[in-house]
């Protein structure tokens, strides 16, 4: 502990954020929190860049890599921040913590009431790091509002405890000038998604609110009875998921699932010809299989 | 120095003081409450229709009204407000015996006036809802340890999710305006008591009277909404959600007399001296938190009262096909509930600055700029509530705004942390038991917050929402954050409380099973939103069984950490070295009166020159406030409402 | 030392008031009083395709879950005149990979699903259902769907039953990420007429016997229940649809 607050000193950043420390002492603080903060802010961008992938699974859609990402952003991001107040506290813990018996350190710290510019780069920092996060987030949602002129219209029906979906009659024009075409309103079994076909999900509710959730898609949306509501994605990776509802819905809740599917456009036509019959959970046959 | 007032506590009082009071105590709140709600259920079934299996829900809501309005006569709440309508006042005796004065323990029991006492109360009130609330996590844990498990029906898993959110709801806003902002707040600002202490006693009693309902839904079928009571599932719920719904709005006429007897006490009775620029941190967050509240709560009442007319008399706010909406209940739900998370975060927030700027000797740092951070908080917080919609489909227009003044919150609870960081900076760090829970605190709360970033982002949310993510955020925050803050202000406060030393072996080892205990817990449960599980699900995909057996080990070995705990504080306060009045060497007020605390707080009124921060300070300026001239107050000014 | 004593003695002391809380939950969960009901078996033979082992169950569903059954038996120990019940239990056991075949008398009246989805036959052996009507009579459905035609009385096989005509369903859910899954929708047809008067817990009142066959999926407790409106409420998914233990249960594979 430095016994000599009293000493007065007169220039320099250092001395103003903390005054009546000696330099060398000072510069040791310094350096010491200097380390264990970039050692975990290191720690942290690597767990960022490097954990994530492994934690979140494979995404189906552009929005769900897209909240992969922002993840992934957001925690190098938010790196060494965080690694600040640990390294602070730390420090705090490992060095300049009073050891020895139960009484009362002997002397005081000294009375640091605040520092102008401490504040001034920590408010200025945290609020450019706020304008960083909300620029990404509008950019990434406004490029999800992007509506395709031709797609795959569903309509989904949340009921205690089930998920329910017709698809109506349509005809949708494919890159390529194919076709997709669902010559008559079907019940589907199931939710297989054609890949690459940009789909519009038209969810709602008989009875009272279910969250519509096909996970690896990345989008949600709630089902509420006496209202449409709509999300919008791209399935563009083969492979199979699952719809689960992610809104509280009374007795049966864990139980509303229903295993989907993204598949090639032609199986998808074929299994629509078929009738989009079969049993519920019978995983259409596609010659490319799933990629995960 | 000149002679101190005698204690009061020696008082002898007169025959009659007390009046209606001297027959009254918990024992006929609880008498009159079971007599007027039979006669109200009695009365209910004989005059109304129904056959549902546990009667109609007006007949449940009369029931539980009956209970919460006989308890409250019972116990004395409405006593002097009577009193004076008959045209009588009551006199100095009567409110020196409404005080406690002469009736040893048995006035924890009773409607007591004491600010002492009723923080007492409401310490241990809060300890039995952390127990129960806690309890029906274990239930919750045992049922998840395994996919494909039937341990619980999905009905009984689905009331015990609900009432443990509500519990600790209750619990966790309490937590600390309950014992703390009652019994240290006021000895803080140098008061004698409470502003209004008859509001005080009545805050407590009326809290009390709220739980009994709450368990009661237990009985009547269970309440199957989670404790966000979602409509129309709410109103499709069976009379459960109408015990539920009597629950919180007792609850919330409590927290409105509390917030209000806060704020007016720090604008009234402050000691001379104590200009607002020299009150404590924790008084500035308790009036901060107790602001919020009041803002907050009314949107709860509102909603209840809603719900019970859908319900009972058939009215439709949130029906659809009746012309109502869901998204009317979330809004207004939201309103009330975002707020509400800051309402509980605040006032822990205040008693850690305390704890930091004590045990690392040193000025809270940077100590405007976090009443600053505070209020910036509490003002954006009621600017955010559409966040928890963000998936509801519900005015996506307003995605973008929402995103932003979330956002935007992260900036003054950024500040927080620097006012943390800046005090522990250099200061000579004692370490003991309170603040074994700062660090932790720092730890969870940072972790708390930067998920809370992902989930405002609005892209990132479309998968996060409903999902274990959030429920492991929420308890970074809450449990993490609110409730280990104010873990560490019951440590660093145990002394003055209880009048005891609180034995750190026994809490160190608690400490470390929580720590401990919590990572693995809720870490776990990132894992599981990370990979897409639902929460409030009675079971799940065998695909997360890994990490959600992980996650239920850790929550036992949290529960015993709390156990242990509970153990190292019941035990200490029985036994536990006897305290010495500033065992910390702390400089706030309530440091520098007696232990145990005299009646009216003070035998010599404080006279306050600084802030309570002199830390390393030199000459006057390390000194708070002098002691010694007599009080010119009379008892009638100090207790009166 | 004494200090460890008392912690760990705390420890103790909450585990055991939460394990008895525990219990005392656990026993909420409703059981019927015959407890699960275990399949009959009846020796090997191809009802479902291929020689398996075959089992039965045979179930109802009661109007009346205050009343007795035809043996005498209460329906449900919490009963109520205006709750309908599966009896003689909710939750019942058979062996993995065995050919279940389920008897279902169907004692209660109807009328339309919220859904006519749950008025297909999905999942059975066959995707049909056989049905013996005990000379119910009705011909049209009733409500806004009045002019919709039902058979007079059913008799034979089914694939689906008409959305207006429904008393109850069996509908079994495949258990999350466990395959083989299994989804099993069986709708049974409306007893008696849509006024519901003349319905009963016993044989003197019209019935319909529903029988069809399944092939048990792998081990686990499959969550079924019944997806007709026969609650109060929002939907009439309350009361008795949100209580446990009436329309729904446990199949447990063993
Ligand atoms: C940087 C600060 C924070 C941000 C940006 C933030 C953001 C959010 C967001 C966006 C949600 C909604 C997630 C969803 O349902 O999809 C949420 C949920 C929640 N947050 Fe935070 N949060 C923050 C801090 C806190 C704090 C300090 C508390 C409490 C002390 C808290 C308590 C909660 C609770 C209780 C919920 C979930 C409520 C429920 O659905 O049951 N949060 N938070
Ligand atoms: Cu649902
Ligand atoms: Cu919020
Ligand atoms: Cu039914």
């Amino acid at each position: 502990m430095s016994s000599d607050h009293q000493e007065v000193s007169n220039d320099s950043v250092l001395d103003d954020l903390a005054p009546g420390l000696d330099r060398s002492l000072h510069r040791q603080y310094i350096r010491g929190i200097f380390v264990l903060w970039f050692i975990m802010t290191v720690l942290g961008v690597l767990a960022g860049l490097y954990l994530t992938p492994i934690l979140m699974p494979h995404m189906n859609s552009p929005e769900g890599r897209a909240a992969v990402k922002t993840v992934i952003v957001f925690t190098v991001a938010a790196a060494p921040v965080a690694a600040l107040v640990c390294a602070v506290a730390l420090y705090s813990l490992l060095h300049t913590r009073h050891r020895g018996s139960l009484d009362h350190p002997p002397a005081d710290g000294p009375p640091l009431r605040g520092n102008a510019l401490a504040s001034g780069v920590w408010l200025i920092t945290s609020t450019l790091l706020v304008v960083f996060l909300l620029f990404w987030g509008l950019t990434e949602w406004s490029a999800q509002q992007v509506v395709h002129a031709d797609s795959l219209t569903i309509n989904v029906i949340g009921q205690q405890w089930i998920w329910d979906y017709n698809l109506p009659a349509q005809t949708v024009r494919l890159p390529g000038g194919r076709e997709l075409k669902i010559p008559k309103e079907l019940a589907l079994s199931k939710l297989n998604l054609p890949v690459d076909v940009p789909v519009t999900f038209n969810v709602t509710s008989k009875d009272v609110t279910h969250g519509f959730w096909p996970v690896n898609l990345g989008i949600q949306v709630d089902a509420n009875p006496g209202q449409r509501t709509v999300i919008r994605t791209v399935p563009d990776r083969l492979g199979k998921f699952v719809v689960r509802c992610s809104q509280l819905c009374g007795l049966n809740h864990a139980y509303m699932y229903t295993q989907a599917q993204v598949v090639p456009d032609q199986d998808f036509q074929a299994w629509v010809q078929g009738g989009a019959r079969g049993p519920i959970l019978a995983v259409a046959s596609s010659q490319n299989g799933s990629t995960k | 120095m000149t002679a101190t007032q005698p204690l009061l506590e020696d008082t002898v009082l007169g025959p009659k003081a007390g009046r209606l009071y001297r027959r009254q105590s918990f024992a006929t709140g609880l008498g009159l409450g079971i007599l007027l709600g039979a006669i109200g259920w009695f009365i209910a079934q004989n005059t109304i229709q129904s056959n549902e299996n546990f009667g109609s829900d007006m007949t449940v809501a009369v029931t539980m009204a009956g209970w919460v309005i006989g308890f409250n006569i019972g116990i004395g709440t409405f006593n002097a407000v009577i009193r004076w309508m008959l045209g009588h006042d009551q006199d100095k005796d009567d409110e020196l015996y409404a005080a406690g004065v002469g009736q040893g323990k048995a006035r924890y029991w009773k409607y007591c006036t004491d600010h002492k006492v009723v923080g007492t109360q409401y310490l241990i009130l809060v300890f039995i809802l952390f127990f129960v609330g806690g309890t029906l996590a274990m239930m919750i844990r045992t049922q998840l340890l395994t996919p494909n498990s039937t341990f619980l029906s999905p009905q009984t898993y689905n009331a015990i999710v609900s009432i443990h959110g509500m519990c600790m709801i209750i619990a966790t806003i309490i937590m600390v305006s309950g014992p703390f902002a009652n019994f240290i707040m006021p000895i803080m600002i140098g008061a004698k008591d409470m502003a209004f202490p008859r509001l005080n006693a009545m805050s407590f009693w009326v809290v009390v009277s709220a739980v009994p309902p709450l368990l009661a839904t237990f009985f009547v079928g269970g309440v199957n909404a989670g404790w966000t009571t979602y409509a129309p599932l709410s109103v499709q719920d069976g009379p459960a959600m109408i015990c539920f719904a009597i629950t919180i709005i007792t609850f919330v006429v409590s927290v409105t007399v509390a917030g209000i007897n806060t704020i007016v006490t720090v604008l009234t009775m402050r000691a001379e001296g104590m200009t607002f620029a020299r009150m404590p941190i924790f008084v500035w967050a308790s009036v901060i938190g107790g602001g919020l509240g009041l803002y907050a709560m009314p949107a709860f009442l509102l909603a209840m009262t809603m719900m019970v007319a859908d319900k009972a008399t058939g009215t439709s706010f949130f029906v659809a096909d009746q012309g109502g909406s869901g998204w009317l209940w979330e809004n207004v739900f939201w309103i009330m509930g975002h707020p509400e998370v800051y309402v509980i975060l605040i006032p822990p927030v205040g008693a850690l600055l305390e704890v930091m700027s004590t045990f690392s000797r040193k000025p809270v740092f940077a100590y405007k700029l976090a009443i600053g951070a505070m209020t910036g908080v509490a003002g954006l917080s009621i600017m955010v509530w559409a966040h928890h919609m963000f998936t509801t489909g519900w005015a996506p227009d307003l995605a973008g705004p929402f995103m932003l003044t979330t956002e935007l919150i992260s900036i003054p609870t950024g500040i927080i942390f620097l006012c943390a960081i800046g005090t522990l900076w250099r200061g000579s760090n004692w370490v003991r038991l309170p603040m074994y829970f700062g660090f932790l605190f720092l730890w969870n709360f940072i972790i708390g917050g930067v998920t809370g970033i992902y989930l405002s982002d609005v892209p990132a949310d479309n998968y996060f929402h409903g999902n274990m993510f959030v429920t492991a955020h929420f308890h970074y925050t809450l449990l993490g954050g609110a409730m280990i803050a104010a873990t560490a202000g019951l440590c660093y406060w145990f002394p003055k409380v209880t009048g005891r030393m609180l034995d750190e072996k026994i809490g160190k080892w608690a400490f470390w099973m929580i720590a401990i205990g919590f990572q693995v817990t809720y870490l776990a449960q990132f894992y599981e939103g990370f990979k897409g599980m639902p929460r409030r699900v009675a079971n799940y995909d065998p695909l997360f069984a890994p990490e959600n057996l992980i996650s239920s080990l850790g929550a036992f070995l949290l529960m015993a950490g709390w156990v242990v705990l509970l153990y190292a504080l019941v035990s200490s306060w029985r036994h536990g070295e006897i305290a010495p009045a500033n065992p910390w060497s702390a400089k706030s007020l309530e440091w520098h009166t007696e232990t145990p605390v005299p009646l009216e707080n003070f035998l010599q009124d404080p006279k306050v020159i600084n802030d309570p921060y002199g830390y390393g300070a030199s000459g006057a300026e390390q000194v708070h406030a002098v002691f010694g001239h007599h009080s010119h107050h009379t008892i009638e000014e100090g207790v009166k409402q | 030392m004494r200090k460890l004593i008392g912690a760990s003695g705390s420890v103790l002391l909450a585990a055991l008031v939460v394990g008895a809380i525990g219990m005392g939950f656990k026993a909420q969960a409703y059981e019927s009083p015959i407890g699960t009901l275990k399949a009959t078996p009846v020796g090997t033979d191809t009802t479902c395709g291929a020689a398996m082992h075959h089992v039965k169950l045979d179930l109802s569903t009661y109007p009346d879950s205050s009343g007795v059954d035809s043996a005498g038996h209460p329906v449900h120990p919490s009963g109520n005149p205006d709750w309908p019940a599966y009896g003689p239990s909710n939750n019942y056991s058979v062996p993995t990979g065995s050919c279940v075949t389920m008897t279902v008398t169907q004692y209660d009246s109807g009328g339309n699903l919220n859904n006519p989805y749950f008025g297909t036959v999905l999942g059975t052996v066959g995707g049909k259902i056989h049905v013996v009507s005990s000379g119910t009579n009705i011909s049209q459905c009733g409500g806004s769907d009045a002019a919709t035609e039902v058979p007079a009385t059913f008799n034979g096989d089914y694939k689906a039953i008409p959305a207006c005509a429904i008393g109850h369903t069996f509908t079994m859910r495949p258990l999350p990420g466990v395959s083989p899954g299994f989804f099993l929708n069986v709708p049974l047809p409306l007893a008696g007429n849509y006024a519901g008067d003349n319905v009963g817990n016993t044989n003197d009142f019209p019935h319909q016997t529903v029988t069809f066959s399944f092939v048990a999926g792998a081990k686990g407790a499959y969550s079924w229940n019944c997806e007709y409106p026969c609650g109060h409420g929002v939907a009439s998914f309350g009361a008795v649809m949100g209580a446990y233990g009436y329309m729904s249960g446990y199949l447990h594979v063993v």
